[in-house]
């Protein structure tokens, strides 16, 4: 989650992240249960996470960091057919395809809130998916393929 | 606490000192996407979008974009990569888990 100083091309000034474990888990962390679902239909998908401590280290790969923590509220709304994707273990383990699933292209809308010592920021309206990209569905990758 | 799945092996090679070096993520999406204030252009549709491997189940995934207003009374452009998967994975030392996670 990264806030810019203004618009498109301004320099970065907050980078709220969950941060590297040592097995070198990029920004992963757990959610609490009933955190995130799937409509029945699998074309919409609902997160919604208060109070997830993350840390922001102000710009990508920071080297200071404070704590923080943050709210997410995001939706998902398919806007496309299923489309298997992934080429499974046909392609090597590190290969971006290296998975078999069946996503939906899809628009997101979010709200989003965070707060760490000195300073706190709030979405002013729903961020979207419009400039970028969003997907849901199933996958299996690893072991599984 | 749930214990911890493991990264999947391929990512972007950063070339920063470790642990951003290589990060374990790709970048899903048309390739056309160039993301509006990090300037990074997204990879293709073929492309892993969850960050855990040796895991079966589902997942979201969105780049977002938008404004927030810090409690300095200043407006910041927004952007976030947020990826969320629950299902089924296996831990460094080879258990059967279940649990939810999100990159934020």
């Amino acid at each position: 989650m990264d806030l810019f100083e203004s618009g498109p091309g301004s320099p970065q000034v907050h980078d709220i992240q969950g941060g590297i474990p040592p097995n070198a888990l990029f920004w992963t962390v757990p959610i609490p249960p009933g955190a995130f679902g799937f409509s029945r239909s699998g074309r919409r998908a609902r997160l919604h996470l208060r109070d997830i401590g993350v840390i922001d280290t102000f710009v990508f790969a920071g080297a200071n960091s404070t704590p923080a923590t943050t709210d997410i509220f995001v939706e998902w709304e398919a806007s496309g057919p299923a489309q298997e994707l992934g080429s499974g273990d046909s392609v090597p383990p590190d290969n971006p395809a290296a998975f078999l699933g069946t996503f939906r292209q899809a628009r997101a809308t979010g709200t989003f809130a965070g707060i760490e010592l000195g300073f706190a920021f709030r979405t002013r309206m729903e961020a979207t998916s419009d400039l970028g990209f969003a997907e849901l569905g199933s996958e299996r990758n690893g072991v599984f393929l | 606490m749930v214990p911890s799945p493991e990264p999947i092996p391929g990512g972007l090679p950063i070339g920063l000192p470790p642990p951003y070096d290589l990060i374990h993520i790709f970048l899903p999406g048309p390739p056309s996407v160039t993301l509006p204030f990090s300037g990074l252009q997204l990879q293709g549709l073929d492309v892993e979008p969850t960050t855990i491997t040796d895991f079966k189940g589902k997942t979201a995934m969105a780049f977002l974009a938008g404004t927030a207003k810090g409690s300095d009374g200043h407006e910041y452009g927004l952007e976030v990569d947020l990826r969320v998967s629950e299902g089924r994975y296996v831990t460094a030392d080879g258990s059967l888990e279940r649990g939810a996670f999100a990159m934020i």
